[in-house]
């Protein structure tokens, strides 16, 4: 005749099984998040180019720095996403010409994900307009964006 | 005890954890395939290297980019690979859009203030391309 009690203790070890089965699960839904899910951080790449873009426009135009929408008519830059999504700071001579967005923000980006993505560079202009000297700082924190179609 | 019914007792223990551990590992082989597709990974990347390029383009540029990787995953989840429906550029937002799977897209903005048009998938051969033009903007 069957111990029906031995029975009962060996059901119950269904709820191990069970609990074994969702841990080695969880571990492989992570996992493949982890590898698959990162996004392609763009962010330094798209701030590298801007800065590009910025720092021939300047080399290749005199920008009449009293009135900003000069600056974007001659580097053919779109405003509304331009001021969206970049940080810029432009230096000339020492004089801070173009500032938008906290630059603060660049400075900590190794600290947060979230602040910006920034790159720095310097150059001269020597025409027959003087010696000029140029700091460019920009900035970019774009995320792609899922959108419904 | 009765010894016959210990040994069915212990195979059908063994048969019922059999059938679930395999069902168990062909959902998460089915969850993993279908990670591996990866139409959002390729959505993301191709919205930000086609922005890449545009940012950088002149008006009567013509560029030519391989889209391979996002064509195939775009026809395993049944799409049609026509460059419109696929590759959107919205010239008002200047922005680009890619579908590579049924639902949402992926979409990321460029700063240039040009337009995009005729663009077209150059499919056959060893692999797929996505031409378009850079025309003056507004």
């Amino acid at each position: 005749m069957m111990n029906k009690k031995a029975q009962m203790g060996n059901q119950i070890t269904i709820f191990v099984f069970f609990f074994l089965l969702m841990l080695v699960a969880a571990g492989i839904v992570i996992g493949v998040f982890m590898f698959y899910g990162k996004p392609y951080d763009f962010r330094y790449v798209d701030a590298g180019v801007e800065s590009y873009v910025i720092k021939q426009c300047i080399l290749e135009n005199s920008i009449d720095w009293s009135d900003i929408d000069d600056f974007y008519s001659k580097c053919d830059l779109d405003k509304k996403n331009f001021q969206n999504e970049i940080t810029l700071k432009i230096v000339e001579n020492g004089k801070e010409v173009v500032k938008w967005k906290d630059v603060v923000g660049c400075e900590l980006a190794s600290k947060n994900i979230k602040y910006p993505k920034c790159v720095y560079q310097n150059f001269t202009i020597e025409d027959s307009q003087g010696i000029r000297y140029y700091e460019l700082l920009v900035g970019s924190n774009q995320n792609s964006r899922r959108v419904e179609t | 005890m009765n010894k016959k019914g210990g040994v069915s007792q212990t195979l059908q223990n063994n048969v019922i954890f059999l059938v679930l551990a395999i069902f168990f590992f062909v959902i998460l082989l089915v969850f993993v395939n279908s990670q591996m597709n990866g139409a959002k990974v390729w959505e993301d990347y191709y919205a930000k290297e086609i922005t890449k390029l545009i940012n950088t383009a002149k008006p009567g540029d013509q560029i030519t980019i391989n889209v391979q990787k996002g064509t195939v995953a775009a026809k395993r989840n049944g799409l049609e690979l026509n460059a419109e429906k696929l590759f959107i550029f919205n010239d008002v937002n200047k922005s680009v859009c890619v579908k590579f799977s049924v639902g949402r897209m992926t979409c990321y903005n460029y700063f240039n203030k040009v337009n995009v048009a005729n663009q077209k998938l150059i499919l056959g051969g060893l692999e797929n391309y996505l031409y378009f033009e850079i025309k003056e903007g507004k």
